[in-house]
């Protein structure tokens, strides 16, 4: 099913984030991360900090790690991040 | 940002979970509540949610055997119940927010563009007249009508008044210069514009009352406006000399001149010097009035940036924050040499100001002298100039109808 979603996206040149129901990552600087599509927080401490991803778990690690603001389709993260990477198994 | 505004126009709590906080929090997200700064502490997670999902939460954090506590609420809602439980407090807010509006609501200066001082004086003079003036509503201000007074105003070309939070502007254009005062069909003489004795005379129309030789004073006539038979050519052709005939008396009448100048120069000079360090100053003014309390701790020199007019919308108060380097008052005393040769160049533009640049300079002649703390400078000249203009002659030289 995913295959054919992105061969329909690809085809169609239609944005795959909205297709494939990935996650879209803005960051400013090292200040702050928005993250969109995530299916909501796992961990939460002040170094690190777990997002539920469709491809698995988005792990940002830094310094004084506030949620700015979280809904159900958006996650704001300040702070001093240091790192952003997929990890762990999928959801 | 939008949401942070929504929940203070809302209502928000503040609160903190204890126990296992990730789950509760995962569940008040799927009930479409929004959290804000979320952080964690030692006591456990604080988060800031809307007021009206309080409930909801509470429900949850039992159901999920935890902790919550609400450390603080605000927000539009809640200030007004707080309002009303204090009427003091209300009245005084309800007495501010009008005060607010009605002070909103008068002009506070009226501001005059476009035209030299003396005009702007008259046009403020005539608008607040008509009604137009600091302290009246401007809603009752009939603006085009006294536009349209005021357009009528002589040596005004155009004036229009526009508004701008508790100013009012007239925005005016000036006439454009009278036309020369020589008319067609009506005499016109040519009069000494300055004290003088005459050296030469060319007239091209009119008669010379005037020969080299003679001293004229300001404003006697040189030229007169009439044009007529001669009694020499009378004679001559024997023909009896009529009524002369009224032209526009042109010529040129040259005069030396003797004119004076004097200018004078303290030895002790003020000038601020940069001290090489950044200042910054406040500034608060109400409408045209600057609060003296409120002064730059130091002195700026050249202005690096300002925040100038931060003002607010309705209240003619005005936030001036500037940023510059500062600079400190040296006082030097300066040459004698130095200020005379400064002294020398002002007399040169002084007298060059007053006679014009077509004045051939016959003889010059400075003098300084100094006195206490001065240096005074004197330059006079004698000069040859056309002294002959366009004018009326004062009443006693007119001549009878």
């Amino acid at each position: 099913m995913e295959g054919l979603r992105q061969f329909v996206a690809r085809f169609f040149e239609l944005p795959e984030d909205l297709l494939l129901d990935l996650p879209r990552l803005t960051m400013v600087g090292d200040l702050q991360v928005l993250i969109e599509n995530h299916r909501g927080i796992r961990e939460f401490r002040p170094d690190r900090l777990v997002v539920v991803t469709s491809r698995g778990q988005l792990v940002v690690t830094g310094q004084d790690l506030v949620v700015g603001a979280i809904d159900r389709e958006s996650v704001v993260v300040t702070g001093k991040i240091r790192q952003i990477g997929f990890g762990g198994d999928q959801p | 940002m939008i949401a942070f505004v929504r929940d203070r126009l809302l209502g928000f709590a503040e609160i903190r979970v204890r126990g296992e906080p990730i789950r509760f929090f995962r569940r008040a997200i799927g009930h479409g509540i929004t959290l804000h700064r979320l952080r964690f502490r030692k006591e456990g997670l604080e988060a800031e949610v809307p007021l009206e999902s309080l409930p909801i939460l509470q429900g949850e954090a039992t159901a999920l055997g935890l902790e919550l506590q609400v450390l603080r609420t605000g927000g539009l809602p809640l200030w007004l119940r707080r309002l009303r439980r204090r009427p003091a407090f209300l009245t005084a807010f309800l007495l501010f927010l009008f005060g607010y509006i009605v002070l909103g609501s008068l002009i506070w200066q009226v501001r005059v563009v476009g035209v030299g001082a003396q005009d702007a004086a008259r046009l403020r003079r005539v608008a607040a007249e008509l009604g137009l003036r600091p302290g009246v509503l401007r809603a009752l201000v009939p603006a085009p009508d006294i536009a349209r007074r005021l357009r009528q105003l002589p040596g005004i070309e155009w004036v229009g008044i526009r508004f701008f939070g508790v100013d009012a502007y007239i925005e005016a254009v000036p006439a454009l210069p009278e036309p020369s005062p020589r008319q067609t069909g009506t005499s016109q003489d040519l009069v000494a514009t300055r004290d003088g004795i005459v050296t030469r005379v060319v007239v091209f129309r009119g008669s010379a009352l005037v020969r080299p030789g003679d001293t004229v004073l300001r404003g006697q006539i040189l030229i007169r406006g009439e044009e007529g038979m001669s009694e020499r050519a009378a004679a001559e052709s024997g023909e009896t000399p009529g009524p002369p005939i009224p032209v526009q008396a042109e010529g040129l009448v040259w005069a030396r001149v003797f004119e004076t100048v004097t200018t004078r120069l303290g030895r002790f000079a003020t000038r601020w010097e940069p001290t090489g360090r950044q200042a910054f100053g406040l500034d608060l003014r109400w409408a045209d009035r600057e609060l003296s309390q409120l002064r730059y701790p130091a002195r700026l020199g050249e202005v690096r940036w300002s925040l100038y007019r931060l003002r607010l919308p309705l209240v003619p108060l005005e936030v001036v924050w500037q940023q510059g380097e500062e600079v400190r008052r040296v006082v030097r005393r300066r040459s004698v040499a130095a200020l005379k040769q400064e002294i020398a160049e002002r007399l040169h533009g002084q007298m060059l100001k007053r006679l014009g640049t077509d004045a051939r300079w016959l003889r010059r002649r400075e003098s300084f002298k100094i006195e206490g703390n001065e240096v005074v400078g004197t330059l006079a000249v004698e000069a040859e100039m056309n002294i002959a203009a366009p004018g009326a002659a004062p009443v006693e030289e007119r001549r009878p109808e």
